[in-house]
């Protein structure tokens, strides 16, 4: 609180980046935890709630003759220009969001402030949905090969990694031991992911301190024993993630990769994932194409091509296509590294894992998959996203990225993920936002010593909560496609720009109808319709008769009908609106008033403000 | 059938472009209208049609150990590499199909020959299906502004129009003469487009024989006429589709543009598509792209953007809502011409229409939309496509692009169009075919000449047969009289794959969103049905119960179980059961649909049933063969 110098502006203009140049009026409201940005023209005021964890720069640009602009561009994506009639103000306002959005201290995180109305034993029990020694047991581990091992039990040897660790049962502690300490900060070589069907393993740990000649007799015997756990293949995979210019340049320092002749039965592989520096100025550079006004089509190609960020997400998608194959139809096991083995690595793996296994590919599953493969195994969030203000070189969007291969998977298999774009969306502002205790922090150990499970709530309850507005109405649990290894087809020309994320807050450039929305009231339809009918046999029957069906013989009358149904379901919708419990269908033609398509459009597809504004209004009123 | 040498080949490899699986082995049958290659490697009998007119370019390429290769390009964007074992076969077939493929006359296109299983009586229904005067009347006009004229009758006045015309009333006979002598091969303004709700009118035309400095009185009384006619807006609209640079350079050659200070009350403005022979070579620098085998990112993204055929599309998106934009919300009439107002014209006229008026989103008013537009108007369809061994300057996809807009417009509003890509595609291809007359000649006299609607058949009724088909799942009536304003940001418009890599299977996603639509419209459909009847049922009607049935049983036991099992082996061989797949959905889709109105009352989970179903057609959907498949059947 001891930031905030003006805790509310009026007279404030909102931009818009790229619909009309009418621009709206309002008034900005500073709190402890958000920014609000509430309309005063309209009778129906739109409020944009900006949540402080959310700003990745600020900026004051020159004054103009109607005010101060400020410029505010958000981890989420969003762009706003607010132009502020008094300079002072807009310094003020400058000043207090500069200091708000980089907290120092993890304490100042929105995580320890956040109270939702839950009692203390939902609380605790939101924290006990995922539990990954139930995961590996759904994997089928420990089994007869692999085993739970304690020897990382107070994170004496490998302080990134979690407690619970699964390796061969041949290993002995001390191969362990020697294992990790031939491995860049300890991390040796542990499972990751065990498919059942072939007995295959998917391995991580990160990359061997070989330099140009060093061996380690232990890390080899690692090696051997995890080959050797896979009684159907007689070798195994080492993929590299990282480009092979990178694994060379790594050995002067005397890291590296390893060496196919020093190892028995492995085949090396690099899949040349450029490294976090990289992959944020790839980033940065699809920003300012996205932020270009009057866009040209040839500035916008040149511009995505020129950021090369298709190119990594291909790269990605292509390791992990490559890795899921490797397990899935080889049936060997695979061991995955990069230089530390917390971001490339991460990616493939739990990509690989989400192509092999349908769980993964359940709501619930994703979640653990996120927990497992990025949370446990010490994905640094809070470097990687800037919870804090610290080293803005350590920043880098491997999750976006990680993310976004999704979203292009779904694009591909629209039938086999139970949840949808939203899902991916939601999660992804909410790595950012802090507001709850997951992503806090940049391993187990320290959210441990901040005692996370103490003090915050989990963010899994909360989907799992709200889990229908993520559901993806072409999902059937009961096709035999679901429940197959999916392979994507990774040519060039089924990539593209995911335009609802890096434009999720500009409505005017969104289709005006949504697809997504329709089919979800079609099949809540469909429901009703079929208890509609059981409940009217039910009744027929209990008035002691049979019921009949008429079958229709001609298909081609049943064509012709098409129409006229479609027209009839038109009537029935607006009939249905009144019983409770139906979702009205939501028409979006905005055409004539693309704002109220916008407004339409909101409640479901916008997913920071809402969600905030029923949860925290409380919260907030009060830092007021 | 004396171009044919071997009409037979046999071990014929077919190549696939993109997945390195090995590549199948057929035989190779060439007919009088079509090459057929017949898969001889499974038991199912794969079959891929290609049209003797679908060829673009044919190529032999360097002869390789494994035998003669023979690479097939065509206009419908597939892509066929067949392996001929024996050089002398691979000759035969090359040069009978260079013969074949490019008809020196109109006589020799398959239209002419080609013989459905028809009444002559149906055959000249079909022709009248579509009624360019009845569309007119749709629209309002004749009115007490607009009127149809005859001076063009037997096309006296301008060749290349159709014989009837609608002008304003004020427009006299001489005046319409006069401004069509100061015209571009004649083309004086005419409607195109009446928007009733505020009397503005779309007119096009072709550029002034201007020069630097001529004027034409009767021109610009025309253009007051039109101007008047419209007593809601004082300006006009002149709108030259050409880049400015462009439109100067004509006036060199005696043409050029109107000057706003000659036309009293015009506002005069380019919107810059460019001409046919850069969209010749944007498209050909597409396809470039789309061949490479294994595109990195950079190549792809490279590739289209010099290309330049999004911005293109743009382009003539952007015209195409410019004129929108101003004759709804500014109520002011248009008048649209580029050079000779027979290509961009047209695409920018039919674009603003179908932004303006939702008939022509539907199934039957894309036809007619087509039929006034392009057909009527004279866009030059037999020179564009190349239909006969012409100037292959004079080929552009000037068609293609205005598909492509209806396409990217689809994407932006799903729910406003009555039919579906598939119907595009279907359009498409048959504006290369010549399979049906509608297509053939390049105007509308030419036509006349060639007697086409005596000796050929409708493309139209072919389609309203298969409507079905062609529906968006998504659609709904009830968006009627909205004016549509796509957003034109270049975000919205990127590479369709479903044209261009239309063939290349391996390509398309392997699941089709638009058939799970499809399938749940048909059950939610069903349902509906179900209840009504159940409803009917309860006040007491207990004689005529002559379809007793034991739902629960009947359902879970018999129908659902095979099904499952069908889709389960198609997911995993879904390449070669194709064909075989649609023939059988073809013939059994009757039955099935019987069989799903009987299960869908009371199945537990009746989506489980819809959706298999769906994974049948799923496959059938990106199969090429459905579109030539139903007419050659008859033939054979």
């Amino acid at each position: 609180m001891e930031h905030i110098r003006t805790p509310k502006v009026e007279q404030v203009k909102l931009l818009d980046r790229f619909g009309s140049n009418k621009s709206v009026i309002g008034t900005l409201y500073l709190t402890a935890t958000h920014l609000i940005y509430r309309e005063v023209t309209t009778v129906n005021p739109k409020e944009i709630w900006i949540m402080h964890h959310h700003i990745a720069v600020v900026e004051k640009l020159p004054l103009t003759t109607v005010g101060c602009p400020l410029a505010i561009r958000c981890k989420d994506f969003r762009v706003i220009h607010f132009i502020i009639p008094r300079e002072r103000d807009c310094h003020d306002i400058y000043n207090s969001l500069l200091k708000l959005s980089c907290p120092v201290k993890y304490d100042d995180l929105y995580a320890f402030a956040f109270h939702p109305k839950k009692t203390e034993y939902e609380r605790e029990m939101g924290w006990k949905v995922i539990n990954l020694t139930d995961e590996y047991s759904r994997m089928g581990i420990p089994n007869a090969i692999w085993q739970l091992t304690d020897v990382n039990r107070s994170y004496k040897i490998c302080d990134t990694y979690p407690t619970h660790l699964y390796v061969p049962k041949s290993v002995s502690k001390p191969i362990i031991v020697g294992s990790s300490k031939f491995r860049s900060k300890g991390r040796f070589p542990t499972l990751s992911y065990f498919y059942q069907q072939k007995q295959a393993a998917i391995c991580r740990c990160s990359q061997p301190l070989s330099g140009f000649s060093a061996r380690c007799l232990e890390d080899e015997h690692m090696l051997q024993a995890i080959s050797k756990a896979n009684p159907n293949s007689h070798f195994m995979y080492v993929m590299d993630t990282r480009p092979k210019l990178n694994a060379m340049a790594n050995r002067a320092a005397g890291k590296g990769y390893e060496n196919e002749d020093n190892y028995s039965n492995i085949r090396f592989q690099f899949v040349g994932i450029e490294n976090i520096h990289v992959m944020r100025g790839s980033l940065q550079k699809v920003s300012e194409v996205c932020g270009t006004k009057a866009l040209t089509s040839n500035d916008f190609l040149s511009g995505l091509e020129s950021s090369g960020w298709l190119r990594h997400i291909k790269a990605v998608l292509d390791a992990a296509a490559l890795l899921a194959k490797a397990v899935g139809y080889d049936g060997a096991s695979v061991l995955v590294h990069c230089s530390d083995g917390w971001d490339r690595t991460t990616q493939v793996c739990s990509l690989g894992s989400l192509l092999l296994d349908p769980y993964y590919r359940t709501i619930k599953g994703f979640m653990v998959l996120i927990e497992k493969d990025w949370i446990s195994f010490g994905h640094k969030f809070a470097d990687r996203c800037g919870q804090l203000d610290g080293d803005t070189k350590e920043v880098s969007p491997v999750f976006t990225q990680f993310i976004e291969c999704v979203w292009h998977l779904i694009e591909q298999f629209p039938r086999v993920f139970e949840f949808s774009e939203a899902y991916l969306l939601e999660i992804h502002g909410h790595v950012n936002s802090c507001q709850f205790g997951n992503f806090v922090g940049n391993c187990q150990k320290e959210r441990e010593d901040m005692n996370i499970k103490n003090k915050t709530h989990s963010l899994w309850s909360f989907l799992l909560e709200n889990q229908h507005k993520y559901l993806n109405p072409l999902y059937d649990p009961n096709l035999p496609c679901v429940h197959e290894v999916i392979e994507p087809n990774t040519v060039a020309f089924n990539f593209k720009f995911w335009r609802s994320m890096y434009h999720q807050f500009d409505k005017t450039i969104h289709p005006r109808q949504s697809q997504l929305e329709l089919v979800l009231s079609l099949s809540e339809q469909n429901k009703q319709l079929e208890i509609e009918a059981k409940q009217l046999e039910k009744k027929i029957i209990e008035l002691g008769e049979k019921p009949r069906t008429v079958i229709k013989k001609e298909s081609f009358h049943l064509v012709s009908r098409l129409s006229q149904t479609l027209k009839a379901t038109d009537k029935m919708c607006k009939e249905r609106q009144s019983t409770p419990g139906t979702n009205p269908i939501r028409t979006v033609e905005g055409s004539n008033i693309p704002e109220d398509g916008c407004k339409d459009l909101k409640p479901s597809f916008s997913k920071a403000e809402p969600t905030l504004v029923n949860l925290e209004l409380g919260m907030a009123k009060m830092t007021c | 059938m004396e171009h044919i040498i071997t009409p037979k080949v046999e071990y014929v490899k077919l190549l696939d472009r993109f997945t390195s699986k090995k590549p199948t082995l057929g035989t190779l049958y060439l007919t009088a209208t079509h090459l057929i290659f017949v898969e001889s490697s499974s038991e199912i009998r794969k079959e891929t049609w290609i049209l003797h007119h679908h060829i673009s370019t044919l190529e032999k390429l360097p002869l390789t150990s494994a035998g003669c290769p023979l690479l097939i390009h065509c206009k419908n964007f597939r892509v066929a590499h067949f392996v001929i074992t024996r050089e002398r076969d691979c000759h035969d077939v090359y040069s009978s199909l260079l013969r074949l493929s490019q008809p020196v006359d109109y006589e020799e296109l398959y239209a002419f020959s080609y013989n459905p299983k028809q009444k002559e009586m149906d055959r000249g229904i079909g022709w009248k299906m579509i009624n360019i005067r009845e569309e007119f009347q749709r629209m309002g006009v004749p009115n007490v502004h607009w009127e149809q004229t005859d001076v063009n009758e037997n096309y006296e006045i301008c060749n290349t129009y159709s014989s009837s015309l609608y002008v304003p009333r004020e427009a006299t006979k001489p005046t319409i003469v006069g401004s069509s002598k100061f015209r571009s091969k004649g083309r004086f303004p005419v409607l195109s487009y009446f928007f009733k709700a505020n009397n503005a009118a779309i007119c096009r035309c072709s550029q002034p024989l201007s020069g630097f400095s001529t004027r034409c009185v009767e021109d610009e009384q025309m253009l007051q006429a039109i101007n008047s006619s419209n007593p809601d807006s004082s300006v006009v609209y002149v709108v030259d589709t050409r880049p400015k640079l462009n439109a100067m350079a004509n006036r060199a050659a005696g043409k050029g543009y109107e000057n706003e200070d000659n036309y009293s009350n015009i506002r005069f403005q380019f919107v810059g598509i460019e001409n046919i022979h850069v969209m010749r070579n944007s498209l050909q620098k597409l396809l470039e792209v789309c061949e490479l085998k294994t595109p990195s990112m950079s190549d792809f993204l490279t590739g289209l953007e010099n290309s330049g055929w999004l911005r293109h599309i743009k382009a003539v998106m952007d015209a195409g809502f410019f004129i929108s934009k101003a004759v709804a919300e500014e109520n002011a009439s248009v008048l649209v011409h580029c050079s000779d107002g027979w290509d961009r014209t047209v695409q920018v006229c039919s674009l603003a229409g179908l932004l303006l008026d939702s008939y022509y989103r539907t199934i039957k008013g894309f036809m007619v939309l087509i039929e006034k537009e392009w057909i009527s108007m004279g866009h030059k369809f037999s020179q564009r496509c190349g239909h006969r061994d012409s100037d292959p300057k004079e080929v552009s996809p000037v068609f293609t692009q205005f598909i492509e807009c209806i396409w990217h417009l689809m994407e932006q509003f799903p729910c406003s169009f009555e039919f579906n890509e598939t119907y595009l595609l279907e359009i498409h291809d048959h504006i290369y075919s010549c399979q049906f007359g509608n297509f053939i000649g390049n105007s509308q006299k030419e036509r006349q000449e060639l007697k086409i609607q005596e000796r050929t058949h409708s493309l139209w009724p072919f389609l309203l047969e298969k409507q079905y088909q062609y529906r968006n799942p998504l659609y709904k009536p009830s968006a009627i009289n909205t004016v549509l304003k796509p957003n034109t940001a270049p975000f919205n418009f990127r590479f369709w794959c479903g044209m261009y890599n239309r063939f290349d299977r391996g390509m398309q996603p392997k699941q089709s969103v638009l058939e799970s639509l499809q399938a749940a419209m048909k059950q939610k459909t069903e349902l509906e049905e179900t209840v009504e009847d159940l409803n009917q049922q309860k006040p007491l009607h207990p004689d005529e119960s002559h379809f007793t049935l034991n739902l629960p049983s009947k359902l879970s036991n018999e129908e659902h179980s095979p099904q499952t099992q069908d889709s389960t082996e198609e997911h995993k061989n879904p390449l070669a059961n194709g064909m075989e797949e649609l023939v059988e959905t073809i013939s059994d889709g009757s039955e099935e649909m019987e069989n799903v109105l009987d299960s869908s009352l009371m199945h537990q989970s009746a989506s489980n049933h819809s959706d298999s179903l769906t994974l049948n057609k799923l496959n059938a959907q990106g199969d090429e063969e459905h579109l030539e498949i139903c007419p050659n059947k008859d033939e054979k």
